[in-house]
């Protein structure tokens, strides 16, 4: 099979190379130039740096496969990153990286793949693709504290039967042992942490792309008094608890956050539990909407613990509904349902209840 | 420049630096002929100007030296200071092999230039009757004009120059767009900005080069390679 392999300059997609390449494969590795700062500046720390493309395309010659960056600045600044500061201006809080996926990896470089003389796509995301009874299932990572399913969520049938994910079957440490096996150079690279684009705080990020985030505003507690102030609701997400400027003598939580007046309100832990929430722009892996009231488990932010919920029909919408009540359910941020290890589909929080 | 490094277009230097002359006499004229100089006679005196620059590279020779041909009489600050090498201008140790390198290289170069401008001419001229003739949207970025014969700079409306390029060059075909960035990413061309295309035509636009070792078949086997590079794209 010829495959493209997305290298992002990190242990994982170099690992996912090499082992196409050892499997037989014809590959071509490709880095993704998604952002530059100011005056064509590139970033120069978190990923998608030169320094990580220097990393991918020697990791590339090493395994002797053809290397090549592709721009996808314009792309990634209208999907991901203008969708990324609107987000916050609503008061939510968006996660990019499923929009990256959404839009760029999984939609404008997986529809290129043909034209780039190759018949798949191979990504290094610790998840899993299988096919069963001519279906092709989304599954977590064998290694589930780096599990990117999550991430993923919004892959349909058409997406999967052209995507190779072969990190998902390792374990991070296998990874890492196969990266030194190799001898490639990116074998002891710390994991990326932070969003690729932004170098420090978003906060700031915030303020230099965006500068209508930073509207002053009150922070109130959950009996409308008000308590203090804020310079933008952007610096907030539900369930926060540390940098909220305010000491009322025992811990407050987020539990609100209004763009439209500007306000952020707190609460004690028990305000911050919600019965349910509602999503929008859901998809499922299969197709096809499961039964209303499915009973599934649901995960509402990348590194939350899969939550027993059921799943009820509202229109367009889903309605999820949890059978214990559940903290930190931020809108903007992504429902994600599980049937076991198994990605039913998910889509994007607009409001908790 | 004598002629742009993209477009190979020829620039008028000579009527530019009468230009200047007529209009602030006494300022020094200095001309980069890097590309020019590969298929034509250039000189102080043909191009007006009191400066030309010409790289070692451009004809085989080795990379990291080239040559300041200038008038008697020009004070310039050097960039390297020193020893006061080479009359002062660029002070270091002089880098022997590549200056001897360079000078058979461009010896060479000037005996071949004729059969090299009448082969190139020849390649390039089978390249683009094919291209125009076979290629739908295609079009020459600067038709009509003086060009140096080794550049041949076209778009082909609605296709991605990124995703040609790696076409070609997985067929074994060498082209370019644009310049590359610290990453390695294309960038759409400054040049073709100034000449007033738009981004779409920047991104649809390409250049094939020829050089010392093009005999006018291989501009055939180039327009043979690019349309099975095209082949299902679009």
């Amino acid at each position: 099979m010829r495959v493209l392999v997305a290298m992002s300059g990190g242990v994982d997609s170099s690992v996912a190379a090499a082992t196409m390449v050892e499997q037989g494969h014809d590959v071509v590795g490709v880095t993704l130039k998604q952002w530059e700062g100011p005056e064509g500046r590139l970033p120069t720390a978190g990923c998608c740096t030169a320094a990580d493309a220097e990393d991918a395309r020697r990791v590339a010659s090493r395994l002797g496969v053809p290397y090549y960056v592709l721009d996808y600045t314009e792309q990634f600044g209208r999907e991901v990153v203008a969708r990324f500061g609107e987000g916050y201006l609503a008061g939510r809080t968006p996660n990019p990286c499923i929009e990256c996926n959404r839009w760029v990896r999984f939609g404008a470089l997986l529809d290129r793949v043909e034209d780039l003389g190759c018949d798949v796509l191979v990504t290094g995301h610790h998840a899993r693709v299988d096919h069963v009874n001519g279906r092709f299932r989304l599954l977590t990572g064998k290694d589930r504290a780096k599990d990117q399913s999550y991430v993923l969520h919004m892959l349909g049938q058409p997406e999967l039967a052209r995507t190779i994910l072969p990190i998902g079957e390792m374990m991070k440490q296998e990874v890492r042992a196969e990266a030194d096996r190799l001898g490639l150079r990116t074998a002891t690279k710390p994991d990326s942490q932070d969003l690729c684009f932004v170098q420090g705080d978003y906060r700031d990020f915030l303020r230099e792309h965006f500068p209508e985030t930073a509207r002053p505003g009150e922070i109130v507690d959950a009996d409308g008094s008000v308590v203090g102030s804020h310079d933008g609701v952007s610096g907030f997400t539900v369930g926060q608890r540390r940098g909220l400027g305010v000491s009322l003598g025992e811990p407050r939580y987020v539990v609100g956050v209004d763009a439209s007046t500007a306000t952020v309100t707190l609460g004690r832990r028990e305000d911050l539990a919600v019965e349910g929430c509602l999503v929008e722009g859901v998809t499922f892996v299969g197709g096809v909407a499961p039964s209303d009231g499915l009973g599934v488990e649901v995960k509402v932010r990348y590194r939350s613990r899969p939550a027993p919920a059921s799943l009820h029909r509202m229109g367009d919408a889903w309605q999820v509904r949890f059978d214990r009540p559940q903290e930190g359910v931020a809108p903007g941020q992504a429902a994600v349902f599980y049937l076991g290890d198994e990605v039913l589909g998910g889509g994007t929080i607009v409001e908790s209840a | 420049m004598a002629a742009n490094n993209e477009t190979g277009v020829v620039q008028p230097v000579l009527e530019i630096a009468r230009a200047i002359r007529d209009a602030a006499p006494g300022v020094v004229v200095h001309t980069d002929a890097v590309q020019a100089f590969v298929s034509r006679e250039v000189g102080l005196d043909s191009l007006g100007v009191d400066l030309i620059t010409v790289a070692s590279h451009k004809v085989g020779g080795p990379k990291g030296v080239g040559v300041l041909a200038m008038r008697p009489g020009i004070d310039l600050e050097p960039v390297i200071h020193g020893g006061g090498q080479e009359l002062g201008r660029r002070s270091g140790t002089h880098d022997v092999a590549g200056i001897v390198g360079m000078a058979a290289a461009l010896e060479a170069a000037v005996k071949d230039r004729d059969r090299l401008a009448h082969d190139v001419g020849q390649a390039r001229a089978r390249f683009e009757e094919r291209l125009l003739a076979d290629v739908p949207g295609s079009a020459l970025t600067a038709p009509g004009v003086d060009r140096l014969v080794q550049h041949s700079h076209f778009r082909i409306d609605g296709v991605d120059a990124e995703t040609l390029l790696i076409r070609l060059d997985r067929a074994g075909i060498a082209a370019s767009a644009g310049s590359a960035c610290h990453s390695g990413a294309m960038e759409v061309s400054h040049v073709l900005a100034a000449m007033g295309l738009d981004e779409g035509a920047g991104r649809s636009s390409i250049r094939f080069s020829f050089g010392w070792t093009t005999r006018p078949e291989d501009g055939d086997a180039a327009a043979d390679a690019l349309l099975a590079a095209l082949e299902g794209l679009r």
